[in-house]
């Protein structure tokens, strides 16, 4: 008994799409199509909004760990594309779930942020005796993106509590260097606001300008260290070595990215079970979380087994140790 | 796993940046409140890095010490859309730290203090964490309003250093009532409304209340739900209301902490209040007022503080604090 996930709520929305289709309308070339080994994701209809896939997985949790709304102690939140912008997500949660013991906050980011939320909730599940049962909640609907992958909608909630009695959380790592920043929205902050004669044409996405040359000076020489760093550290805190590791879950990108990090780490290719991006796509962070339930159900994790997992996303990356 | 550490942790600085430039706003009863403004000369996160070099300078201490930085999401940064912990770190100077970026509806510093102190509580290897916020209205609300608040701009970051004995947080309680979600937002620009060019030619990305029903309803209920936090702390840290010598109120309007010191029967010349000087500066005016505690007369080492922080948004904390 220790730290651990006590359960894994998963909510995805009843359609599936093939990518093909969403390949055409993007007008993605065929090499990079292939590229992406994504053949599917699940894309959400107009009722099924960030929050509702979110309360709906955030229920599934609670049911599985087998504790009531009322005994959740804090609930973090993260929905990059939430229904509003600087909009209490978590809090929205607490009112549906009826959690009325529950403080919540926000924890902004993209794929990144779900590391700051474990971290966050790590730390207080040890520092503090009054909290015992931390809701995570990730949602996201950003579906019908093509970078770095097909992106899908869908929402995870985990129960991060103090007596688990599996997915014990060994050792967490976060990093973040003085990285270049590579995408940059220029107006609409408060050193180029926007005015009446601002010009933005098309979506936020449109209107990003992304340094493709400090990218691939400045970054994609060292992306595996980097996405590898985090969980070698991990390693070395716990105790252990990468190759100790029986399976290594990471955030999606391009299936042979998966693979490649394998390499780099110095561990078959079949420790991760890349073969899910095929029916995936990318979610977000919540990747790794999805995935391990699917890897749990479908008998590829067994009782004892030591998990490590990757979480990385605008320049921050995550590694950390679970046991089973 | 880590164990937790006896060693204590104190507020050993706050770094404070206001704007020079003050102007003038009428509030809904008639009284004037003066706040300091930037505009796009003076950015958020030119505020910010001087609030941060300012703690490091008052702390004397260099950037390599900061290892552990949270900061407050609760106004706009120079671009959208950006981590701005990381950037404003890479302002400043530091290269690697744990850090993130949170939200809990404007008033979420004490709560982040929280999260800071408890951060070098159970890891060893850490001894400096920090907690920052910039406040920066010109150009994302109506007319700097906020209901009844006047919104003001200004930075603040507060260190904290494992070893430092002095303002010691003892305790600390929260409290959200998340019927409340929905009385600030921006409408534009999340999955309902998306930022588009008709949005922002019509000036519609701009922070507000929206649900004016719950924002009256709230501003009724705010003193009860912080004085229940109140309560709690005190518990926590087994001192009893009696025993504080200074309470730090910090809320939308200096009204509104009246009503909360007048519920409690709280004596004004125990109040330290900062909104009536500044105005609301969210997660930023709740760390300027841990500034104005560490040097207010009317404390001295061993005395107790309360800090309370009431939220219009639906979240409250209270933190009781040993000088």
């Amino acid at each position: 008994m220790g730290i651990g996930i006590a359960s894994i709520g998963v909510e995805l929305p009843k359609n599936k799409v093939p990518t093909s289709v969403i390949a055409e309308q993007a007008g993605l070339p065929k090499e990079i199509y292939d590229r992406l080994e994504c053949y599917e994701i699940w894309q959400a209809e107009p009722d099924e909004d960030p929050t509702t896939l979110g309360v709906q997985s955030a229920r599934k949790a609670l049911a599985e760990a087998r504790i009531t709304a009322e005994e959740v102690d804090l609930i973090i939140a993260n929905c990059w594309n939430a229904e509003y912008h600087m909009w209490q997500f978590s809090a929205k949660i607490q009112e549906e779930l009826g959690a009325i013991n529950a403080t919540t906050l926000d924890l902004y980011g993209g794929c990144n942020a779900l590391g700051g939320i474990i971290l966050i909730a790590y730390d207080q599940l040890r520092a503090d005796q009054s909290i015992n049962n931390v809701l995570i909640v990730c949602s996201e609907q950003l579906s019908g993106g093509t970078f770095p992958q097909f992106i899908g909608d869908g929402a995870c909630s985990i129960v991060l509590t103090k007596d688990a009695n599996q997915l014990l959380l060994k050792e967490f790592v976060q990093i973040t260097d003085k990285l270049p920043e590579l995408g940059l929205l220029e107006k609409g902050g408060t050193k180029v606001p926007f005015t009446k004669d601002t010009e933005f044409n098309g979506s936020i996405w449109e209107n990003v300008k992304f340094n493709m040359d400090k990218f691939k000076k400045e970054i994609k020489p060292f992306v595996y260290n980097m996405t590898a760093e985090a969980l070698q550290l991990a390693c070395d805190k716990y105790g252990c070595k990468v190759e100790d590791l029986d399976k290594i879950f990471m955030v999606h990108q391009q299936k042979y990215f998966s693979l490649e990090l394998m390499k780099h780490l110095g561990v078959p290719g079949d420790k991760t079970p890349a073969h899910y991006i095929e029916k995936a796509g990318h979610f977000g962070g919540h990747d790794v979380l999805i995935t391990l339930k699917w890897a749990i159900e479908d008998g590829l994790v067994k009782k004892g087994d030591l998990l490590g997992c990757i979480i990385f996303g605008q320049m921050e990356f995550y590694g950390f140790i679970l046991e089973y | 796993m880590s164990i937790m550490t006896n060693i204590p942790v104190g507020l050993k600085s706050v770094g404070v940046f206001t704007p020079a430039v003050k102007k003038e706003y009428s509030l809904p009863d008639g009284t004037v409140q003066a706040v300091g403004t930037a505009d796009h000369h003076l950015t958020t996160f030119m505020m910010a890095e001087q609030a941060f070099n300012d703690s490091l300078q008052k702390s004397q201490i260099d950037t390599s010490h900061v290892e552990h930085f949270v900061y407050m999401n609760d106004s706009f940064a120079d671009h959208l859309y950006l981590m701005n912990s990381r950037s404003l770190l890479n302002r400043v100077g530091v290269n690697r730290a744990v850090t993130y970026n949170m939200y809990q509806g404007g008033n979420s510093s004490l709560l982040g203090c929280k999260f800071a102190i408890d951060h070098l509580k159970v890891n060893p290897e850490v001894t400096h964490s920090f907690v920052g916020a910039s406040s920066h209205w010109e150009y994302h609300s109506e007319n700097r309003a906020l209901g009844d608040a006047i919104l003001g701009d200004g930075a603040a970051v507060a260190h904290f250093e494992k070893g430092h004995e002095d303002f010691q947080f003892l305790s600390f309680a929260s409290k959200t009532l998340g019927k409340y979600n929905d009385i600030n937002y921006l409408a534009i620009g999340g999955y309902r409304h998306p930022l588009v060019e008709e949005n922002i030619k019509n000036g519609e990305f701009v922070f507000k209340v929206h649900n004016k029903e719950n924002y009256h309803e709230l501003q009724g209920l705010a003193a009860s739900a912080a004085a229940e936090t109140l309560a709690k702390a005190l518990l926590k840290a087994k001192t009893e209301i009696s025993a504080i010598d200074l309470f730090v109120l910090h809320s939308h309007t200096a009204s509104l902490s009246s009503q909360f010191a007048g519920q409690l029967q709280i004596p004004k010349a125990k109040v330290l209040e900062t909104v009536t000087d500044h105005g609301y500066m969210g997660s930023a005016g709740t760390l300027l007022a841990l500034d104005k505690m560490m040097i207010d007369s009317r404390i001295d080492k061993g005395s107790y503080v309360a800090v309370v922080s009431l939220g219009v948004d639906g979240n409250f904390s209270s933190s009781i604090v040993k000088v």
